[in-house]
């Protein structure tokens, strides 16, 4: 697949336009974890009538993809479950422009998006923690119906201000895997396979030490919120010994196991995105546009409307730097050392 | 009177023809998009009415040592204790049996149980099985 130059542009712009819509709704209060407005689906529309659709289908990876890495989900079950939802969204969106052709526009396509991509991130979820969390199918898909609408309007409405030509984003930047980013791998496969309570506890701890070590702040509502819901969902469908009201033993032990797999996992693939890895190529000119757009809607002066304005068009000063990966060596003998005892055990 | 209804289904032909327009501006709504719409709004009501707010059956145990409460739709076999010794009960295809019991009689191996409101007893290891939730469509059972 060769790019021109022209497309190349596009894609980068509406990549990174789109991670930086998603940061400024993370500002936004998050009432329901799985419910979210979308707003980074904006730039996705636009890439639509843009586009041909192979190269569509991957400005939706790329964004899924620095999205997924960036938030330290990438190798977590909420990571799968985002690939669900970014991969149905973008292919329902495709299709049904393509079928349609221009007779369909932003209203009914971002809606269209919204709700494939909450139905495939529901399935996923169920397969992954609980198959009580698609009783939450009709809410999210009602919710996803008028959340889909909004950011139709918005993208409808904002799409006059947008300019495509922002200037050369050609900085390149090699890649780099090291030693610590890999020894992540056999870790998650250990966390998937392990099934004992107390070596999961370990595996998460060891985790948290690793992004503790490595200066990456750590959310304890997050976790909290996560590992809480899922031994939630989990006691929708008693199995055992009831030990209080609708309380049962099989399931609440299965749901702390199952939230502890997802709170190590979690935890992991936060340390894994903080283990100095740096991108090459066009996901890395895609980070450097980012990180540019974020300079200019959070650290350049002026009024709300000036900072959206210089989001629109593009603007914005590189602060340029990256997080080099810091205390390598005991945030490697902590892994080590967790993955030896959960595997002896 | 024919005249008038020949018109009638002109004019709505014309209407029926005027509604292809293909515009040039995705950022336009059509009256496919005001379809669509339509249908998106119309797939979320079976959605709702078909929340199973409930659960399905589920295999109710009570025994000395408490209550256990399985779902009915998983095979498995639950031992429980009574006084007299280990009453053993099997749930596979839907429906639950007693499959081994210490008491003398052990007329509660006869009986099986798939719908609520069926039970299975065992008065002397003071067990009792019985079905809940899941459809209630009886209006009697006559034993």
């Amino acid at each position: 697949m060769s790019l021109s130059t022209e497309e190349r542009g596009i894609i980068i712009r509406l990549a990174s336009l789109s991670l930086s819509l998603s940061v400024l709704e993370s500002g936004l209060p998050h009432v329901i974890p799985f419910l979210r407005l979308g707003l980074g689906n904006i730039a996705l529309l636009w890439g639509l009538g843009r586009l041909p659709g192979a190269l569509f289908i991957l400005l939706c990876a790329l964004r899924w993809l620095l999205s997924a890495f960036m938030a330290g989900t990438l190798l977590s079950p909420y990571g799968l479950a985002g690939l669900a939802g970014s991969a149905a969204s973008c292919l329902a969106m495709l299709l049904f422009h393509r079928l349609a052709g221009k007779r369909l526009s932003y209203y009914s396509l971002s809606p269209l998006g919204s709700m494939a991509s909450g139905a495939a991130q529901l399935l996923v979820s169920s397969l992954v923690l609980s198959t009580s969390v698609m009783g939450l199918l009709p809410l999210m898909l009602t919710f996803n119906l008028a959340s889909g609408l909004v950011t139709g309007i918005i993208a409808a409405k904002a799409e006059a201000h947008l300019v495509l030509d922002a200037g050369d984003a050609s900085t390149e930047e090699g890649g780099r895997w090291t030693g610590l980013a890999l020894l992540h791998i056999p870790l998650i496969i250990i966390t998937a396979l392990a099934d004992k309570p107390w070596v999961l506890l370990l595996l998460f701890l060891a985790a948290l030490m690793s992004c503790h070590l490595a200066g990456r702040r750590i959310r304890p509502g997050l976790y909290a919120v996560s590992f809480i819901s899922v031994v939630l969902f989990n006691l929708l469908s008693p199995s055992g010994r009831i030990i209080a009201s609708f309380i049962t033993e099989g399931a609440l032990m299965d749901g702390i196991r199952k939230g502890l797999v997802l709170l190590s996992l979690t935890a992991l693939s936060q340390s894994f995105a903080a283990s100095g890895l740096r991108a090459g190529g066009l996901p890395g000119q895609v980070l450097t546009a980012y990180g540019r757009l974020n300079a200019a809607l959070f650290q350049e002066e002026g009024s709300f409307k000036e900072r959206l304005r210089r989001l629109m068009s593009g603007q914005g000063q590189d602060k340029g730097g990256g997080d080099r990966p810091v205390r390598t060596m005991p945030r490697v003998l902590v892994l080590t050392v967790a993955a030896l005892i959960a595997l002896i055990a | 009177m024919q005249v008038a209804g020949v018109f009638v289904c002109h004019h709505l032909l014309a209407q029926a023809h005027q509604q292809v327009v293909i515009i040039d501006d995705m950022g336009k709504p059509s009256h496919l998009d005001i379809i669509i719409l339509i249908l998106l709004a119309m797939l979320l009501v079976p959605l709702w009415a078909s929340l199973d707010v409930g659960g399905g059956s589920m295999v109710s145990i009570h025994a000395d040592g408490g209550q256990w409460l399985y779902p009915l739709d998983q095979d498995r076999t639950v031992e429980v204790e009574g006084p007299l010794g280990v009453t053993t009960i099997q749930i596979e295809d839907g429906s639950a049996r007693i499959i081994s019991s210490p008491c003398p009689t052990r007329s509660c191996m006869r009986m099986e149980a798939s719908m609520s409101p069926e039970s299975l007893v065992c008065l002397p290891n003071r067990v009792s099985v019985s079905i809940t939730g899941g459809p209630e469509d009886v209006d009697v059972i006559v034993y």
